[in-house]
């Protein structure tokens, strides 16, 4: 049955070292929430605090209903996916499928090699287990697998052997530690699309640590990114690509990774450049960050468009689409493009380039780093047109 | 352990548990280290006292360890033991080197025989060639001499062994490059592979300091004179000359046997380690 | 080739095939081998060939006259009972020595390996006795179990039992001796054991704890005990041939009195105090197929173990 994970005020320091600063997180019955963020930031052991495998200094966890704060992994009714794939390398496929369940099915007695043997009711235990383990490596297709040992398979072979440990137990929630970043980059796509279909089927919540953003970005129902043990921003995809809630969030998510350009701010109007591009409501701001993301930056002018001053350096073909790398003249900052290949095969390499965009396409950040909303109104966004015309003519 | 094991947290359990096993058994390994010393700086006149508090009634240290240099020559045996140990060790490393060298890189017909006589007699304990080396020396006149002492270890087939098996990881083009300068294969072993090479040569050297030093079955064999017993049968020509009359000297003269070893591992305990356990052979 | 080679006249570069360079090399070989050969065979060869002529005589030292008498050492030998009795003690002694060597070993090593300020003072402490020199520990060990000058029977009588001769009473003699041996091996065996541990990945205990292994036992048995069934093997059969060896203990503790001689030290006595070189060779030879046939499996092992 799948179960919502609910996380409060979940602290953890190692030394002097806070590496989980109160963390809160509500993750939904049947939801693919995924941990995001560059290493250190926390994100594995928050998900080996959810396991079990560590003990938060403060917060609790609960699992359903139930407070598992202090109970053993195995209690808690998670089952996890390690990066390494951690099978024991002594047993088979089947008989490392089937520990989980030898360890909650089988009483300690008969757990016992040799003693174990005469134990009541073990028989009848066994060949449970053995029907289970077969109808899940059935399910993913490793029933030809069972006898071997995992030396003898190869990395997605041994990727399905640990979910199907996972899964034997059909556990309320799934934690799984970066679990592709083993494979060669074919196969971690084409894993990509199997995980999220077994998430599909089997309707649990799972929750997914990665460094990689673009497989947080194709897989998640949601994303929490973190770093330095915060969760800077916990949102669909979507709001985390084009609604980022601070620099340090949009410059992440996204690539190539997102424009940045200083503005100076005077009165309320944002001046990028000498050229205003929007106006702020509150006047303590002094200075913001405008970031366009690079396929919000057009070879052609549209009105209203804020237009830059760049030479063209290099072009990098990706078949659909061409990146264009450019040195913008007065901040002398490398901008990205996204064109299509028909407008990049008119790009002069060393070569000035105008490179526009609209305001209401960009994003913009105060000096703290966070999200700033200037009213993109008819009215304000005409004045700016006006004014930038007045400027230019 | 259940959760109702009784006033303690299990937690408490788990945590002391494992030290009040520890410690026992530190107690018992270090027990005859803390008798020989407490015995060793007790008057004669305590002997009958089984107590083990650390200080004794009247403190007789000098006494006990003058005597036990004035019965024994103490030192001698020591000199004699560095002597024995440096030159096995010079020796070894000396023939062991080029032989592995070869062995890891300069293909020769016959090595692969060479080798395997090699891994054969790896599996020959020095107590076997003991009787023909013993009667090989007597017909040479030569017991009783330093160098009885060190012949059957000058070839370490152990040394051969361990370092083909470093040798063989030194990257093959550097040698090739070397040999394009104009360097000889002699100064490619010793000028290039060995430096590489020396954390096993230490390991080896300290193995091999290790076992010579302690060894007592050979020099047993070969030596009656005192004068040139290196430590373990000097003990032994010590506890004989005592026979359990001054235990407090004999106690003093172990100590002064045990320490150097014991001091050289306390300072450098990582490569005393790693030296002793590379091999089970002893 | 280097520059050197350009300039020999041409027609040495022609009378200088491409194979003499690969001979010259198998030349080196063989140079730097000799002085190895040349010891492996005054060693090795020669005296093992010796051991095996001589085990077939009745050579005496200093004998007038020797003759082949066959096999009879060998048959002597198992007839004697002095020889039997130190077999059968030295089988005692492995016996004892192996399983608490090892046992108390990998117990230790389970729970040094969990303790991370006090792991190096507890690996100092159980090494120091293989460091030390074992004739002087032995001679502190024979006055710690004197029957009346000892802590041992001292603490002992404390508690209401008597006193215990333990070098000299026959039944407690050998397993004195094992208990110092296993005292001597522990550190050793320590060590290897937790070489073992610490290449176990730490994430399979993360997955045995998720899985359900939440005691230490059903840790033990899950992870701990199946990934280091190669070591302990290894450290079996290293622990057998220490054992086997026993020597030192003998020679200072009893010197073979009471009943307590043991392979080695009958071999030392019948070869070196008696001259009975021709028997002392048999001996030899005995011992030596019991130290080959456990030394095969640790040679097994020495090629996989030693890779740096």
């Amino acid at each position: 049955m799948a179960q919502s994970v609910k996380l409060s005020g979940i602290t953890k320091t190692y030394a002097a070292h806070t590496v989980l600063n109160d963390v809160s997180l509500d993750i939904q019955p049947g939801e693919f929430l995924t941990l995001v963020g560059a290493s250190g930031c926390g994100k594995s052991t928050l998900l080996r605090i959810i396991a079990g495998l560590e003990e938060a200094d403060r917060g609790t966890i609960s699992i359903g209903e139930r407070d598992v704060s202090h109970l053993d992994p195995q209690k808690r009714d998670v089952a996890m996916v390690f990066q390494s794939y951690a099978l024991y390398p002594h047993m088979t496929v089947g008989e490392n499928i089937a520990t989980p369940l030898r360890m909650s099915r089988l009483s300690t007695c008969a757990r016992w090699p040799l003693v174990g043997m005469a134990t009541p009711g073990r028989r009848e235990a066994l060949a449970s287990i053995g029907k289970d383990v077969r109808a899940v490596a059935t399910q993913l297709q490793i029933e030809a697998l069972l006898g071997r040992k995992p030396a003898q398979l190869s990395g997605g072979q041994r990727q399905r052997v640990a979910l199907a440990r996972a899964m034997v137990r059909r556990p309320a929630a799934f934690l799984m530690d970066e679990p592709l970043s083993n494979l060669d980059a074919k196969l971690r796509v084409h894993m990509r699309t199997e995980l999220t279909e077994l998430h599909r089927q089997l309707g649990a919540t799972f929750i997914y640590v990665t460094h990689d953003q673009v497989e947080a970005m194709t897989m998640s129902d949601r994303i929490a990114l973190m770093a330095d043990g915060n969760i800077l921003q916990l949102g669909t995809p979507d709001e985390l690509y084009h609604r980022p809630a601070s620099l340090r969030v949009a410059q992440f998510i996204g690539s190539p990774t997102i424009n940045c350009l200083e503005a100076i701010v005077t009165n309320g109007v944002v001046q990028l450049i000498g050229v205003p591009v929007a106006n702020l409501h509150e006047a303590e701001h002094r200075s913001v960050t405008v970031a366009v993301r690079p396929e919000a930056l057009r070879l052609h002018a549209e009105p209203g468009d804020v237009t830059l001053q760049a030479t063209a350096h290099r072009l990098e073909h990706h078949g659909a689409d061409c990146f264009l790398l450019a040195m913008q003249h007065d901040q002398e900052r490398m901008l990205h493009a996204r064109l299509s290949p028909a407008e990049a095969s008119g790009v002069a390499i060393d070569q000035p380039i105008r490179l526009h965009f609209r305001p209401a396409g960009a994003h913009f950040f105060a000096a703290d780093g966070l999200r700033i909303e200037p009213p993109f109104d008819e009215s304000a966004a005409q004045a700016i047109t006006q004014r930038q015309v007045g400027m230019s003519a | 352990m259940s959760d109702k094991t009784g006033f303690l947290a299990p937690s408490t359990y788990s945590r002391l548990l494992p030290h009040a096993v520890l410690m026992t058994g530190a107690l018992f390994m270090l027990l005859p280290f803390y008798w020989m010393l407490l015995t060793s700086i007790r008057a004669p006149a305590e002997i009958f006292n089984v107590s083990l508090w650390p200080i004794p009634q009247s403190f007789h240290a000098l006494e006990n360890y003058a005597a036990a240099t004035q019965t024994v020559p103490l030192f001698r045996f020591m000199l004699n033991g560095v002597i024995v140990c440096l030159g096995i060790l010079v020796v070894q490393l000396l023939v062991a080197i080029p032989a592995a060298y070869a062995l890891a890189k300069l293909p020769f017909p016959g090595a692969k025989l060479f080798f395997s006589l090699v891994i054969g007699a790896l599996c020959v304990p020095m107590q076997v060639l003991a009787l023909p080396l013993f009667i090989g020396l007597a017909w040479a006149d030569l017991l009783n001499t330093y160098f009885a002492l060190m012949a059957p270890f000058l070839l370490s087939v152990f040394a051969i062994f361990l370092f083909r098996q470093t040798f063989k990881s030194y990257p093959d083009e550097i040698i090739q490059a070397a040999r394009l300068d104009g360097m000889s294969e002699m100064a490619i072993c010793w000028r290039l592979v060995v430096p590489s090479a020396l954390p096993a040569i230490a390991a080896f050297a300290v193995f091999s300091i290790v076992a010579h030093w302690n060894d007592l079955y050979w020099p047993m064999i070969v030596i009656s004179d005192m004068r040139l017993a290196p430590p373990p049968l000097g003990m032994l020509f010590f506890a004989d000359a005592e026979s359990g009359t001054n235990y407090g000297a004999l106690m003093a003269g172990a100590a002064v046997l045990t320490s150097p070893l014991v001091i050289c591992f306390l300072l450098a305990r990582r490569q005393f380690i790693e030296g002793i356990t590379m091999t089970g052979v002893k | 080739m280097s520059a050197a080679a350009d300039t020999l006249p041409t027609e040495i570069r022609q009378a200088e095939p491409l194979l003499s360079r690969t001979r010259r090399r198998q030349l080196k070989g063989f140079a730097f081998v000799s002085p190895a050969t040349l010891l492996l065979l005054l060693i090795y060869i020669v005296p093992l060939i010796t051991l095996v002529a001589l085990s077939l005589t009745d050579y005496r030292l200093g004998a007038m006259a020797t003759q082949f008498i066959g096999l009879d050492n060998f048959t002597n030998a198992f007839s004697d009972p002095v020889f039997r009795r130190a077999f059968t003690n030295t089988l005692l002694y492995v016996a004892i020595v192996i399983p608490f060597g090892v046992g108390i070993a990998l117990l230790v090593a389970t729970l040094i390996h969990s303790r991370i300020r006090t792991r190096s003072f507890y690996e100092v402490v159980y090494f120091l006795p293989v460091t030390s020199t074992l004739v002087a520990m032995a001679t502190v060990w024979q006055f710690i179990l004197h029957p009346r000058l000892g802590p041992v029977n001292a603490a002992l009588k404390s508690l209401g039992f008597g006193e215990f001769a333990f070098l000299s009473d026959p039944v407690l003699i050998i397993p004195t001796l094992a208990v110092i041996g296993v005292w001597q091996i522990v550190g050793f065996n320590t060590i290897l054991f937790l070489a073992g541990l610490s290449a176990i990945p730490r994430d399979l205990y993360d997955a045995a704890h998720v899985d359900g292994a939440t005691r230490p036992l059903d840790r033990f048995l899950t992870v701990t005990w199946p990934m280091l069934g190669p070591t302990v093997m290894f450290v079996a059969v290293t622990t057998s041939i220490t054992a086997f060896k026993v020597f030192e203990t003998v020679a200072v503790l009893t010197r073979g009195r009471y009943g307590s001689e043991v392979l080695l030290y009958s071999l030392y006595l019948e070869g070196f105090e008696y001259f009975q070189m021709g028997y002392a060779a048999a001996l030899t030879l005995i011992f030596l197929a019991f130290v080959l046939f456990l030394s095969i499996g640790q040679a097994l092992h020495l090629d996989r173990r030693v890779h740096y």
